[in-house]
């Protein structure tokens, strides 16, 4: 296997993981409640993020002259509307996790469809998903293209993709099989990890433009899951982490909770 | 055992072009870094010749996105700690967090297959 394939594959398979498995996750959600119709929004926010990350590419680096600030600056912003557009669906789904909640839940749904505000915050939870991840993979892309031959690069594409797509697949066969309870829990974890890695993420590209401060803290760099040791970032985070610990008090131990 | 030597010399020929374009710039990252490792604050001045010197050894990676990646991130650390920095000294550590960045970056592109 040439590098071409293997960097090629590695890039797509990397950054498209992490909105597959939002998209997967809601898709999944979507097939739980028999919202199928809902599923068209989720599509049209995926495929409006992908041309719409493209052109803000082009248009940034044609018209525009896109520096490496501006280029941080994007990326951040939209890592940190990703990471609470995202918190807010994982709240959503960790109090559907309770079964007494889901059932009535699950009756109130058949009465009446999905709400439009719910169908607004979950097109915006894929579209920031989404195009948080293309500028990077197009440029990577670029880099490519100009160090290998486009044959092998393809290749490694394709690859990436069929795999994605199998995770994709499994996750969305996992929803229909597993427990729903187990569901939810599982992907509202998930969602959160991910809602903290792009909060973190998110403030550290501004911190690099300046735009936050950098005061440095003695706790351990874990970029994986956008852990560094600032407080700018960590607070934010920790915040999230509050938020989601009264979600969970409220869904699980508080009776009277909606 | 000559085998081995020979097999040795090759890998060590295909390590260093490999990352031929790249070891300049790593090295005067590097240098900052150990300067940086030994005071607290450094003075503008100084920063901004090692940026500056950081700076220099960009033109000679060949590959345009990766050129323009790690000279925009030496860019931003110009602007922030010499242009926009009021002060006439900045903090070491402070630098040198976001000199990992650059070095961060580097070995991703080299993990890439990027090596020109």
């Amino acid at each position: 296997m040439s590098t071409a394939f293997i960097s090629s594959f590695t890039i797509i398979f990397r950054e498209s993981l992490e909105a597959v498995l939002i998209v997967a996750a809601i898709y999944g959600y979507l097939n739980q409640i028999g919202e199928t119709s809902a599923k068209k929004i989720i599509n049209y926010a995926w495929i409006a993020s992908l041309a719409v990350g493209g052109l803000t590419f082009i248009g940034a680096n044609y018209l525009f002259n896109l520096t490496a600030e501006h280029a941080e600056i994007v990326e951040g912003v939209t890592s940190i509307i990703a990471s609470l557009v995202l918190f807010q669906v994982g709240v959503w789904f960790v109090s559907k996790a309770e079964a007494n909640k889901w059932k009535q839940y699950i009756e109130s749904k058949i009465k009446c469809a999905i709400s439009k505000r719910d169908l607004l915050t979950l097109f915006l939870v894929v579209f920031f998903a989404v195009y948080r991840e293309v500028f990077e993979t197009i440029l990577f892309y670029e880099a490519l293209l100009l160090q290998f031959d486009s044959e092998s690069i393809s290749m490694g594409f394709i690859a990436g993709v069929f795999v994605v797509s199998i995770i994709s697949y499994l996750i969305l066969k996992m929803s229909v099989t597993l427990n729903l309870r187990y569901y939810f829990l599982g992907t509202s974890a998930m969602l959160f990890i991910l809602s903290i890695s792009f909060m973190g993420y998110g403030i550290t590209e501004l911190q690099e433009v300046g735009i936050f401060d950098t005061t440095l803290i003695s706790i351990p760099k874990i970029t994986i899951l956008g852990i560094y040791p600032t407080m700018e970032t960590l607070i934010p985070q920790l915040i999230l982490l509050g938020l989601l610990s009264l979600s969970v008090y409220k869904a699980f131990f508080k009776r009277d909770a909606v | 055992m000559k085998k081995l030597l020979i097999l040795t010399l090759i890998f060590f020929t295909i390590s260093f072009e490999a990352s031929a374009d790249f070891k300049p710039l790593e090295k005067e990252v590097k240098q900052l870094r150990e300067i940086l490792s030994k005071t607290k604050t450094i003075s503008k001045a100084e920063l901004e010749k090692s940026l500056l010197s950081i700076k220099s050894k960009t033109p000679l990676i060949k590959n345009r996105v990766a050129r323009t990646d790690l000279t925009g991130d030496v860019d931003i650390l110009i602007k922030k700690y010499i242009k926009d920095n009021e002060k006439s000294i900045a903090d070491s550590k402070d630098v040198d967090y976001w000199l990992v960045h650059i070095v961060d970056d580097l070995t991703m592109f080299v993990e890439m297959g990027i090596t020109e």
